[in-house]
């Protein structure tokens, strides 16, 4: 399972996976890290699964753009 | 692997005693008429506005603010002539504390519910308190899909929102809705191009008879210079500001607060926050522009009265427990 940068508090990064949440220092993530963007945890460290994270959104956004416009 | 810690979650369970709170505000508030302490004089330096700072918990004044100590998030409880929003429902561990304030509200459905934008500190609430309560509309900010969270907690959110049957609409600057006899306006964000998601933030201004409050999510200095520099800064005078962002040091910036000039200030930030919520230097600068000052870590829920017929306005916190 992935882990996903709910956002960011000042030096902090706060990570959701699963149910929980979890506080990490900032400095951790790689330096182009975004909120929103979907993580895994290797030996190298953390690692933004950028075509996860796109994929995700864009259902996400498409998913958000129906709801709207069947307001309309 | 990093160390990870686990966010504390921290709801309040204990029932209140509406009766025995009522009775004390009331005594007090005679035994306080009857002694003078709210001379003509002192009426004038309040803006006309009797303060009353003591323990309570639900009024029947026309229009009511409830800032709920939710911890480390944002829930406010609007209410006007009967009519009410929810702004923002905080953390998932914090809907059990919702619900019941809700209910100690007798509220049942809500005519709004909005989420200021998409953090889990602010909108991870909404699917149990929306399977609680019913609701009529919903609505959030405009902002573009590369700000889309990938979170579980924002696709609950959705689910929860599809479920309610409410009217779903993105609303930004020029939008207004009623409440009661309030005149709600949408200040931000102008447009749908803010760059993160604490600066998409809708910030609403209620107009209800003579006073002014402003709600701003977790609105950081750039969305504030926006707000500036496109509405009509005459309109910002407020006599209740929810200060954004938890307090943080990203917001309430001079500038804002110059135009804001608040009579009464509401921070709501969870106790020893990792976060330092709120920033010392944040407290300064409201402070220079009032003592009333309530901070819902240390206060608990904290209550903004006011009664369009008196023009009294009360700020009450039921304290910590």
């Amino acid at each position: 399972m992935l882990y996903s940068i709910d956002r960011f508090e000042g030096n902090y990064a706060v990570l959701e996976h699963g149910d929980a949440f979890y506080t990490i220092e900032r400095q951790e993530l790689p330096e182009e890290a975004s909120e929103g963007d979907l993580l895994d945890w290797t030996d190298e460290g953390w690692r933004i699964r950028h075509e996860d994270t796109n994929s995700r959104r864009q259902m996400l956004a498409e998913r958000r753009r129906r709801m709207l416009e069947g307001n309309s | 692997m990093a160390k990870k810690n686990k966010e504390p979650s921290k709801t309040s369970g204990s029932s209140r005693n509406k009766m025995i709170y009522t009775v004390v505000v009331v005594i007090l508030t005679i035994i306080a008429l009857i002694s003078g302490r709210f001379s003509t004089e002192q009426q004038e330096q309040q803006s006309d506005l009797q303060i009353f700072n003591q323990e309570f918990t639900v009024s029947d004044a026309e229009f009511q603010v409830h800032v709920i100590d939710v911890g480390q998030g944002d829930s406010i409880l609007v209410s006007a002539d009967g009519e009410t929003m929810l702004i923002d429902a905080a953390e998932s561990s914090a809907s059990a504390k919702i619900i019941s304030y809700l209910n100690a509200q007798n509220i049942t459905t809500l005519d709004y519910a909005v989420a200021t934008h998409m953090h889990a500190d602010h909108i991870g609430g909404f699917p149990k308190v929306l399977g609680a309560v019913g609701l009529k509309n919903m609505l959030e900010p405009v902002y573009q899909d590369s700000l889309i969270p990938t979170t579980k907690t924002y696709e609950k959110y959705l689910d929860a929102v599809e479920a309610s049957g409410a009217k779903y609409t993105a609303m930004k600057t020029g939008d207004s809705f009623t409440l009661g006899s309030a005149k709600i306006d949408v200040l931000a964000p102008v447009s749908e191009h803010a760059s993160s998601l604490n600066n998409t933030s809708l910030v609403l201004r209620v107009q209800y008879d003579d006073i002014v409050c402003i709600f701003t999510g977790d609105m950081e200095t750039p969305e504030e210079k926006t707000i500036l520099n496109t509405v009509d800064n005459a309109q910002l005078k407020a006599t209740f500001l929810k200060a954004g962002h938890h307090g943080s040091d990203t917001s309430s910036g001079e500038a804002f607060l110059e135009q804001v000039r608040p009579e009464y200030v509401a921070i709501s930030c969870g106790v020893d926050n990792k976060y330092g919520h709120p920033a010392e230097s944040t407290l300064e600068h409201l402070r220079a522009y009032t003592d009333n000052v309530y901070i819902t870590a240390q206060q608990g829920d904290v209550i903004f009265l006011y009664d369009k017929d008196t023009k009294s306005a009360q700020m009450l916190t039921n304290g910590k427990e």
